[in-house]
């Protein structure tokens, strides 16, 4: 294989891991707690502009300050926690329903405000010229690096999920996403568990959100969008949620099909029509995971959503 | 400052949204769907009124048609794919929804393309210059106003409303009472999914519309219901004017875009502070609270 195709491969997998990355995040969330987060992609976009803010240097449009990446992504991980942490303090009382439109909304209006905020983020036009890492380095090379950073970041969430799923917290988790009331009965504070697992995944998505800003090297609005909201849902429930292997399934069929199709081409029909057909195709699965397969492709069929 | 003017638009924009609006909050009263694909029921019945429009049918005859369709379409989807997840969760019954959007949105841009398109309607004469009030303007709020009243009056003084709301009330005993509880909820989402085309097509005619008509209205939908207590449509008429003339009048001293950051503003706040919406200062009906 030539040196492209491998730094293509290589572009390729280190996407399809930042989403999984995210995808366990949310399954930590819903999968253990049912707090359903529809706005995962709002605290993504807060920290990859944070991150973009801080480290750019002279973009064309917008603020960048040209701090070293590390500051970055360590600022994002502060700010993205304390929205989950303000967020969550606020809302967590309300019905799990209820919580989802909040999130949604919040998410909306990052994303409403981070377009018409030119002066600061670049507004639609995006923000360019974050540094990468290994600047002066070959990009074949620092294709690979890229790589083995994600690689390192999935496993660490990984990691971090197996932890807490099998720690006291985990059990205390499941416990409120059986029954909330028999946990609260048991003496369990469930509003202060919810709140320290809402803020701990913020900051995990903002230091993804600081990697991603890092990676692409210019960031626009759209890379958030719902479309996006809804693959990472997608990824999640598909392979199975609250088990690891599910999570990675999921996360490889769904992005290796909106990823993976970025360049192929098919006979008859134009691009636009192309991306059309892969919406259809999306949320005709979704449709038949829910209705037919509810536990997802590895779910074991005693747990349903 | 021609201030009367966005508060006429507000009107008018809020009226429209409220005739989908006022079918969406029926809809999650009487089966917990929160329909996320109602917008794209709008983008639906604008479409089939305009290809109508096309080939020659008038345009009172299309918007008729129009409307028939989307409510049999949403009866379609209702028994393909809702009803087997009746009392899964609230969550599954979304999630679907989001699903049916995605198709109904790329399947119609595979079809039609992204561009938007213009309904070729005369807007009959204009009544005031300030504020702007032209005769069809006058004739979509009187629409809304239409079917609010033909709403309340099925909703509560016929039998088919009484049957609806003790399904919602409580399916089962409904069942049991000798209700044909299926039969019901078809009726009732023809009637709900044709308010949503009837929407789509005067929204369409009022502003164009585009494949991702469905994407613009679904955060004013929402919005709408949740401000009126989303089980009330009676309050997602009052809150859809509302926020018609909130909208409207931020998108007049600023970006067209700030109105939608005010309105998912607008439900955050909402549902921080009183989830329950304006129901909740005229107090609730009859809905039993099982939960």
């Amino acid at each position: 294989m030539s040196a492209a195709t491998l730094t293509f491969l290589s572009d390729t997998l280190v996407r399809i891991l930042v989403f999984l990355s995210l995808i366990i995040v949310l399954d930590l969330k819903y999968g253990f707690t049912d707090i359903p987060n529809f706005g995962i992609t709002g605290f993504f976009a807060l920290g990859a502009y944070t991150t973009a803010v801080l480290t750019a240097t002279d973009p064309q449009y917008g603020i960048g300050l040209g701090l070293p990446w590390w500051s970055g992504w360590l600022v994002s991980v502060v700010v993205v926690a304390a929205a989950g942490a303000l967020l969550s303090l606020a809302t967590l009382r309300v019905d799990e329903l209820y919580l989802g439109l909040v999130t949604f909304a919040f998410a909306e209006i990052v994303l409403v405000i981070i377009r018409n905020l030119q002066p600061i983020t670049g507004g639609s036009l995006g923000l360019i010229g974050i540094d990468p890492l290994l600047p002066g380095a070959d990009p074949f090379l620092r294709a690979i690096f890229y790589l083995a950073a994600a690689l390192v970041l999935v496993a660490l969430f990984a990691a971090g999920w197996y932890r807490i799923a099998t720690s006291p917290l985990g059990r205390v988790l499941q416990a409120i996403r059986v029954d909330e009331l028999v946990a609260k009965t048991s003496g369990k504070h469930t509003l202060v568990f919810k709140i320290k697992i809402f803020t701990l995944g913020s900051a995990a998505i903002g230091l993804v959100g600081g990697f991603w800003a890092t990676y692409n090297g210019g960031i626009v609005p759209n890379m958030f969008e719902l479309q996006i909201l809804l693959l990472i849902w997608i990824g999640m429930i598909l392979g199975g949620n609250r088990r690891l292997s599910g999570l990675v399934v999921g996360a490889f069929v769904i992005f290796s099909l909106r990823i993976g199709t970025r360049f192929v081409s098919v006979p008859f029909i134009t691009e636009t029509q192309f991306a059309s057909l892969r919406g259809v195709v999306i949320g005709l699965m979704l449709i038949l995971i829910i209705l037919y397969r509810p536990q997802g492709l590895l779910g074991n069929s005693k747990e349903i959503l | 400052m021609d201030f009367l003017t966005p508060v006429a638009f507000g009107i008018v924009f809020g009226a429209i949204i409220s005739v989908p609006a006022m079918g969406m909050s029926i809809v999650y009263r009487t089966t917990d769907v929160l329909h996320f694909a109602w917008g794209a029921y709008m983008m639906l019945g604008a479409f089939v009124a305009f290809g109508l429009q096309q080939v020659g049918v008038g345009i009172v005859p299309s918007v008729l048609l129009s409307t028939l369709v989307v409510g049999l379409v949403s009866v379609a989807l209702s028994e393909a794919v809702l009803r087997p997840l009746y009392g899964r969760g609230l969550l599954s019954l979304l999630l679907v929804t989001i699903g049916i959007d995605r198709v109904l949105l790329n399947g119609v841009q595979f079809f039609a393309g992204p561009d938007s398109r213009i309904f070729q309607v005369p807007s009959f004469g204009v009544i005031s210059r300030t504020p702007v009030i032209t005769v069809r303007s006058v004739l979509f709020v009187a629409i809304s106003v239409g079917c609010f009243l033909a709403l309340y009056y099925v909703m509560f003084r016929t039998g088919f409303g009484r049957r609806l709301r003790a399904i919602s009330a409580n399916a089962d005993l409904a069942e049991v009472r000798g209700i044909d509880t299926r039969r019901e909820l078809t009726k009732m989402w023809f009637l709900t999914g044709a308010l949503a085309g009837l929407g789509g097509v005067m929204i369409g005619i009022r502003q164009g519309f585009s494949p991702y008509l469905g994407q613009l209205m679904v955060p004013y939908l929402f919005a709408a219901i949740i401000l009126g207590g989303i089980e009330d449509f009676r309050g997602a008429f009052v809150a859809a004017i509302a926020l018609g003339i909130l909208v409207r009048s931020i998108s007049r001293i600023s970006a067209t875009e700030w109105g939608l950051a005010a309105t998912f503003a607008l439900i955050l706040v909402v549902l921080l502070v009183r989830p329950t919406g304006l129901a909740s200062i005229w107090g609730s009906d009859e809905r039993v609270d099982v939960t």
